[in-house]
Formats: C-alpha cells, structure tokens, sequence
C-alpha cells in the first residue's frame, strides 16, 4: 500500500472546562491516502471537528494537543516551527472551516481577499495572484470577472462559500479540509456544491477530508469514511462498506436512526439511551452503555481499532461474533 | 369560560388568505420597503390532522406558524380558531384560544430560563390558567408531566436549572410546558433540528405519542424531509417556497410522486444515506442556483426563473393552488 498523505498516530487533545478535563479526541489513529476523499461522521461534541483542526496545529485557548503523532508526507506537524507552520497551513493543508463564508471581510472586495491570502502565504506578484484568482474564481462556477469585484455583502450565501472554496485552492494545497461546508447551505445549493467538490478533487486530485454530521451528505461524496463516537474512531471502512455492511454497532444504529426520504418509515429506529457526558466518558467501550450486544468484557477493556481485513478498521471487541445490521 | 358549541364541519384552525409583510428599509424620507413573507396562504386543519410545512430557510413557514398562534398579526387575511377570527375575538375568547395554541420552539436553550428551575418554568402556566389549583396540585402534576416526556424521576428533574440538562432533556422540558396547558393544537417549529442524531427519533415520537394521546392538532414546521416524513407519516405535507404555497398533499405521494417542479428539484437534491442511490440521482436541471431575494420576488409564478419547465405564462400569471386529484393540490400552471 502507497504512504498514505496524513498519517495520525496517537492523537489526544483536551480541553479545561469549569467542571474538568474533557478529552475531545482519545489517542486516534487515522490515515489520509492521497487522492481520496476521507468522510468524517459523528453526532455533534463527538470531536470531529477539534481532530480536524488538530491537523493544522489549531486548537482552541483552553485545549492543548496532549500527546500524538501528525506526519504529513515526511513532515513532523506537532514539530515545526511557527514560520514552517504557517507555511503547511494552507500551502500544504488548507482548512474550509463551518461557517467560513461569513468570515469574509465585508469591506474587503472579493479580489483583495485572494491577494490577501496569496502575499500572506508566499512572495508572488500581483498580476499572478488576479490570473489565477480569475481561473479559480471560473472554476467554482462563477462569473470571474463580475464576481472578483464585488464585495461579500453582494454575494448570496453558496456564492460566498463557492468564494471560499476558490480561495483554498489559490495555494494548491495538497490536502482540504472541510468542516461541515453544506450546514449552512439549502438543499439545493448543497447538492451543487458537492458536484463541484466532486469535480474539483477529480480535475485536481486534491485530497479532500470531508466532515459532517449528515450521513447523506456521506454517502454522496466520500470514498472511504471514518465514523466517531465520544472521542473515538469506532469505525473505518469505504463508503459501501460503511453503509451496507456496517460491522460497529453504533454505526449501525446510527444509520437506522436517520429518517429519509427513501426506505421504509418504520425501520427507522433511535439509538437507545442518553449520550454520555463527555467529560466523565463510561469505562471500556464508549458505546457500551447504549449498545445491544453489549458484555461484560465491554465495560472492562476498551477495544482498540483493528484491522478485520480489506483495510477495514473496526474498534469492537464483538465484531467478530455478532452482526448489527442483520441481527436486528 | 369555553367557546360556545361550534358547527363540527368548521376546521379547528382556518387561515384564510393570510398575509403578511415586513417593512425591511426606508426611514422619514426614504420610500418604504416592504417583503411578503407570507404571501396570500389559504389552508385549514381538522382536529387531530397533522401537517408538516416544509420549506427552506427564508421562505416564510416560520413566519406562519406564528400566524396560525397569534403571535403575529396578519397584515391581511384572517386566521380562524373553531370558525372565529382570533383578531375578532373578545378577551374571554382570546384568552381560550390562547390556552389552546401552544409552540414547541427549535432552540431549547433558549426556550428555558436559565435563572429558573425546571419547576418553576413549568408552574406559572399551570396557575395561570387554573388547570392545578394550589402549590401540591401543581407539585402533582407537573410530576405527572415529566412523567409523561419520559424525565424519570421527575423529583430529581424538577429541581435542576436548565443548565444541568442536555438538548434533547430539555427539549422534552420544552414539549411538557407547551402540553401542560391541555391545548388542542400544537405548532412545533423545527423542533428537533437542535437534537443530537441519535436522540431525534426519541423525541419525534414522544412528540407523536403525546399529540395521539391527547388527540392534538399538529402544524410540524421543518425543512428536512426525512424529518417531516417520519412525523406526518399518515398526514400531509405542504411545501411553501418565497411565501406561497406551492405543494400540499398526503405526505408519501407527495415524496414519493412530487408534482410541483420545485417540489420535484428539491426531493432530487436531498442527500440519502445510500450510497449507490443518491449518487444516482442527478442534479435537477434548474434554470438558476440562486434564490430571488423576497425584496425581489419575480412576477407571475415565483419558481419561473429557475422552473426547467416554465411556459410563457408562468411569468405572467400567479398560478392559484388548485386540486389535481381529491387530496392533492398544486399551484403551478403545468397541471
């Protein structure tokens, strides 16, 4: 198998709060092959996001990165220096954060924000910076030379995050990291935004990480997918395999409990119990409490991630012996 | 003080070409500038139905539902309660009907005073209204309610402050102080878009149980179709776009069968989480991705400039929401 592009080893970041240590991401291992799209689901505070800003050495105030490993390509993260490290953000990884396209300066126009960004990040001069911005800007769909003049308030809310994503590319970055870009979009400007990520990864072979708490928005776009639970990859596997063939309990409960357009109605199951609180996480498996095929061993030992073959990764101390999504 | 006996033909709720604007610019000298955010609605609902109101943001649902409480005036257009105009109700009257209409918002963290414990959010609408006569009635029956929305046991609940509860717990708070008052008909606006994945089935059917148990009338407000399918799987379904009504309908042929072109691109779009299937669908074939601005809105039918299939017509008339088959109802010129 080819070195992947990311490779993560250990990772654990937390945070202080008022009533403790809340531990957002739990010694995770995770590695990003080049040229694929990696989709990341959980339920919302189960550390997606914190992992993916821990990839660019960003943390919040009031957390730190505990422990852990970030090679990227033969780059040690965790290791370089502020200049180095502003270099790899963006020239190397660049991050489309939630919410990023209301991050534009408002009296900033379009084409300043991407001079910006280039002079920030390498010498270069200005008329290369408007010819590529003019190339990108098209790329996303837009009407370059209209657009490039406008200022953000001008814009509506998929051109704006369009705009973004034009602007994440202006470095050629060889790995974009995407925090739940469709949230804020309608239905249909999301189902246009994924087509165009789609065809931006296949014309470039950009390498995407895609994250997101919406399952469908998953199956659309991703090619393999990590599934996390309180702190903890539960589950790695392609797309397919994750969705037809769930091995992990609580991915499996956590695709029936999604109500959709399609299937049968009364398929649709909850996940049983409460989520637990985060900053005092259950003992062994973290889904033990709510699992069905929960034993003993469960609550004791918490199972790490392994290879079940296929490069399938599952952390389940049953996945042998029991089947979710047929035994219910 | 109860209405007098109604005509048992007469709907629960008629809204009867409802409208309202917002004034959104001007000053002293500048003109005045105004959206309709809800734009000439007609729709009623008989006791016990439930009707979930689909939309994107911005298109105005929200904006109804508060129509159909109360909570805002419409700027023309009447909203009847048992046949009455609730704008034309005297104090009695209103105060009835007021007791009847409750809403389950979509923020729970903003529903609940944080300064409050849970028994004192859900004791004053209890004494208000005389439903528990003194502190032990209430004390018994507010037990009864956290009871009833699955918060066991409810001695513990009753003395925390919201803060010491999740989403999705005081969601269910929120759900309790909206049925606590014996009301006939609900409005639950996106009611579980703040709920963790895993824990909105639980409370969509708690929900459900609650307004069958008490034979309530529900308006589901919410812009996921998965979400409104699964809630008013034996009702109807209306979709609104820009302020209209384009689309009302039982909700799986509506789904299943869309017959407005917007209803048709938007059922196209939605992500399933089915691989093979949803890569399937192609991109609806849209004339424009963006939405007109309700400052804006375009003449004729408001989907025109976007509507793959739209005629000469649709840009010069207003097509009228009009019956295709018994139960459904389409306002498009095409049908």
């Amino acid at each position: 198998m080819e070195e992947p592009l990311l490779r993560v080893r250990g990772l654990t970041v937390e945070f202080r709060v008022p009533r403790g240590i809340l531990r957002a991401v739990d010694k995770v291992d995770l590695d990003i092959q080049k040229g694929e799209i990696l989709g990341l689901a959980g339920e919302s505070g189960c550390g997606k996001s914190v992992l993916a800003h821990a990839i660019i050495k960003q943390v919040d105030p009031n957390g730190y990165i505990k422990e852990g490993e970030m090679i990227f390509e033969d780059k040690d993260v965790f290791s370089l220096s502020e200049e180095d490290l502003r270099r790899f953000r963006w020239k190397d990884a660049a991050i489309i954060f939630q919410g990023a396209q209301n991050s534009l300066n408002p009296v900033m126009r379009v084409v300043g924000h991407m001079t910006d960004t280039a002079f920030a990040h390498e010498k270069t001069s200005r008329d290369d910076v408007v010819k590529s911005s003019f190339e990108l800007v098209r790329f996303v769909r837009l009407d370059a030379g209209k657009v490039l003049k406008l200022f953000p308030h001008e814009l509506s809310g998929g051109m704006k995050q369009r705009i973004v994503s034009a602007m994440s590319l202006l470095l050629k970055p060889k790995l974009l990291i995407l925090d739940e870009p469709t949230s804020a979009l309608d239905v249909l400007t999301q189902k246009y935004f994924l087509k165009l990520m789609r065809d931006i990864h296949e014309e470039l072979g950009i390498t995407m990480l895609f994250i997101t708490h919406d399952l469908g928005t998953i199956a659309e776009i991703a090619d393999r997918v990590a599934i996390m639970y309180l702190a903890n990859i539960v589950e790695i596997g392609s797309v397919d395999e994750i969705f037809y063939d769930p091995k992990h309990p609580y991915t499996d409960a956590l695709i029936k409990s999604i109500p959709s357009i399609v299937g049968e109605v009364g398929d649709v199951k909850p996940v049983p119990g409460p989520v637990p609180d985060p900053v005092f996480p259950p003992p062994g498996c973290r889904f033990h409490p709510r699992c069905s095929f929960a034993s003993e061993s469960c609550a004791k030992e918490k199972p790490a991630l392994r290879d079940i073959g296929g490069a399938r990764l599952v952390a389940c101390h049953l996945c042998d012996s029991v089947n979710p999504a047929r035994a219910s | 003080m109860k209405l007098e006996a109604y005509d048992m033909d007469v709907p629960l709720i008629g809204v009867e070409g409802a409208t309202r604007l917002f004034r959104t610019g001007g000053g002293l000298f500048a003109e005045k500038k105004y959206i309709c955010a809800v734009d000439n609605v007609f729709f009623s609902l008989e006791e016990g139905d439930t009707l979930a109101l689909v939309g994107e943001s911005g298109c105005g649902k929200s904006t109804l539902g508060r129509l159909t409480l109360a909570l805002l005036k419409p700027t023309s257009g009447q909203i009847l309660y048992k046949g009455k105009d609730v704008w034309g109700m005297n104090k009695n009257e209103f105060k009835e009907f007021r007791r009847n209409a409750q809403i389950v918002h979509q923020d729970p963290y903003d529903t609940l005073n944080p300064m409050r414990t849970i028994f004192q959010s859900l004791a004053p609408p209890l004494s208000h209204y005389k439903i528990a006569r003194n502190r032990q009635e209430i004390r018994g029956k507010t037990e009864e309610l956290l009871e009833l929305v699955g918060l066991i046991p409810p001695d513990d609940f009753l003395r925390r402050h919201p803060s010491r509860l999740s989403g999705g717990q005081m969601q269910r708070i929120a759900i309790a102080r909206a049925i606590s008052v014996n009301p006939k008909f609900l409005v639950a606006d996106e009611a579980v878009s703040m709920v963790d994945a895993s824990l909105r089935i639980e409370v969509l059917d708690l929900l459900f149980d609650l307004k069958k148990r008490f034979g309530m009338t529900c308006l589901f407000i919410t812009h996921d179709f998965g979400v409104a399918r699964y809630f008013a799987k034996h009702g109807r379904v209306m979709i609104m776009y820009l302020g209209s009504i384009v689309e009302v309908g039982p909700t799986d042929d509506v789904i299943l069968e869309p017959m407005h072109p917007y209803t048709k691109t938007l059922i196209a779009s939605v992500p399933v989480p089915d691989p093979k299937l949803t890569r399937s669908k192609g991109l609806p074939p849209l004339r424009s991705l963006e939405v007109p601005s309700l400052t804006q809105v375009p003449p004729g039918c408001k989907f025109n400039p976007r509507c793959p299939y739209a005629e000469k017509t649709c840009a010069d008339k207003v097509p009228e929401l009009k019956a295709v088959s018994k139960e459904r109802f389409v306002a498009c010129h095409l049908y």
